[in-house]
């Protein structure tokens, strides 16, 4: 009885390790490691760009430059596009030809653009393409409500806003600074276009 | 008590909920920015230098005192005891010191005194240059060595003997150019006795005219 007792024993050991032997063989840790990755929206401008003036075959009396600056050191292109025009005069028009491009993963959809005026300016009149979309903006005198600059920015003739800009792709901007009947002289006048994207 | 807390619980999520949507919205709209200055230039043709010219003969009995103002755009002729057959030439040195080219032409002319005042006088101007910047003007024929009178280069009929001819309309000067304005200014003989001796102020105004 008791060497019965004992082989069972012994018996539900023996099976108890070879069951531990089994599960330690069966059991394991699988790690499985995952990035999720989102994309980027980023327009940014890129070359080429290149500025002209009204006055570039007869007397080149006004001055017209433009460069691109803030660069974006991580997606490439740059952030900001600056124009500076000097010696202008009633009626001299100032052009900037501009590219901008998607440099992200993701479609980028131009929703708006923004025209904030200098010291001394407000925003008189906003002109519209066919399809509705702002294409320009009259600046005036804060003061006597006279017209003195109108700025378009423009592609392909019409509106940038509402279009969509695929990854990789570029979009040749035109942006246009007319000097109206009623600019003062030694003057200085600021506006900023603010160009929104999501 | 509990449904206060539970209100609060709720409004707090939305909060959350609020805040994390704005931050997820601000990560996927971006600018970018055009910032743009356009400074104006200036168009400023000053008189830099002036005669004011009469013969003896006049000198005997009128006086003329010329002054210029402080911008160079005007020129103020004080004239006493005028008589027929008055005459004066007004010789004007030019000089484009705007940033744009400008146009050369006659002045503006206007007479203060008693009514009637500017009828008294005709006027005819002669407009020469342009001239370089550089230009002196000391050994210049129809500057340096003019005199006034018969016989002299400023005939008292209103013509000059310069060999160098006068633009015949406005030419455009660039900026650092120079040009010179002879005027005649001559007092009519058809003045009426009462009006003789008068005494009155004659002004010359530069014109801005910007030639683009």
């Amino acid at each position: 009885m008791k060497q019965r007792s004992l082989a069972l024993f012994l018996c539900a050991l023996v099976a108890l390790s070879a069951c531990g032997i089994t599960y330690a063989q069966w059991n394991d840790v699988v790690e499985i490691h995952g990035e999720l990755e989102f994309g980027t929206l980023t327009l940014r401008y890129v070359p080429p760009l290149d500025c002209w003036d009204s006055d570039d075959a007869t007397k080149n009396t006004g001055v017209c430059l433009c460069e691109y600056t803030d660069p974006d050191l991580a997606a490439g292109g740059f952030r900001n596009l600056t124009m500076s025009v000097s010696n202008a005069y009633p009626g001299y028009e100032a052009y900037c030809e501009f590219t901008i491009e998607n440099v992200g993963s993701l479609p980028d959809h131009i929703r708006g653009i923004e025209v904030t005026p200098g010291a001394g300016l407000v925003l008189g009149e906003t002109y519209v393409d066919v399809g509705g979309n702002p294409i320009g903006w009259r600046l005036d005198d804060s003061g006597t409500g006279e017209p003195r600059l109108t700025i378009h920015v423009t592609a392909d003739a019409g509106s940038l806003v509402c279009r969509t800009v695929d990854p990789g792709a570029q979009v040749s901007g035109l942006l246009t600074v007319l000097m109206e009947d009623g600019v003062e002289m030694c003057h200085t006048y600021g506006f900023e276009v603010v160009i929104v994207y999501d | 008590m509990v449904r206060m807390n539970r209100v609060s619980g709720l409004l707090l999520v939305l909060l959350v909920a609020v805040s994390l949507s704005g931050l997820t919205y601000a990560h996927w709209y971006d600018t970018v920015r055009i910032e743009g200055t356009a400074k104006m230039a200036h168009i400023r043709m000053s008189i830099i230098s002036y005669k004011a010219l009469t013969p003896k003969k006049v000198q005997e009995y009128a006086t003329v005192n010329a002054s210029l103002s402080e911008d160079g755009h005007l020129l103020t002729l004080s004239c006493s005891n005028l008589k027929p057959c008055w005459y004066i030439w007004v010789g004007l040195v030019l000089q484009n010191q705007g940033t744009l080219p400008a146009n050369v032409k006659p002045p503006a002319y206007e007479f203060e005194g008693p009514d009637g005042f500017h009828d008294y006088f005709e006027v005819a101007d002669y407009c020469y240059g342009p001239y370089p910047e550089s230009q002196g003007f000391g050994n210049l024929e129809l500057w340096g060595k003019v005199t006034v009178g018969e016989g002299g280069s400023l005939l008292p009929d209103g013509t000059n003997t310069f060999t160098t001819l006068p633009q015949p309309g406005p030419f455009p000067t660039d900026p650092g150019e120079k040009a010179v304005i002879w005027i005649w200014i001559h007092c009519k003989a058809t003045v009426p006795p009462d009006a003789q001796g008068l005494s009155g102020l004659l002004y010359i105004q530069i014109v801005d005219d910007m030639a683009i």
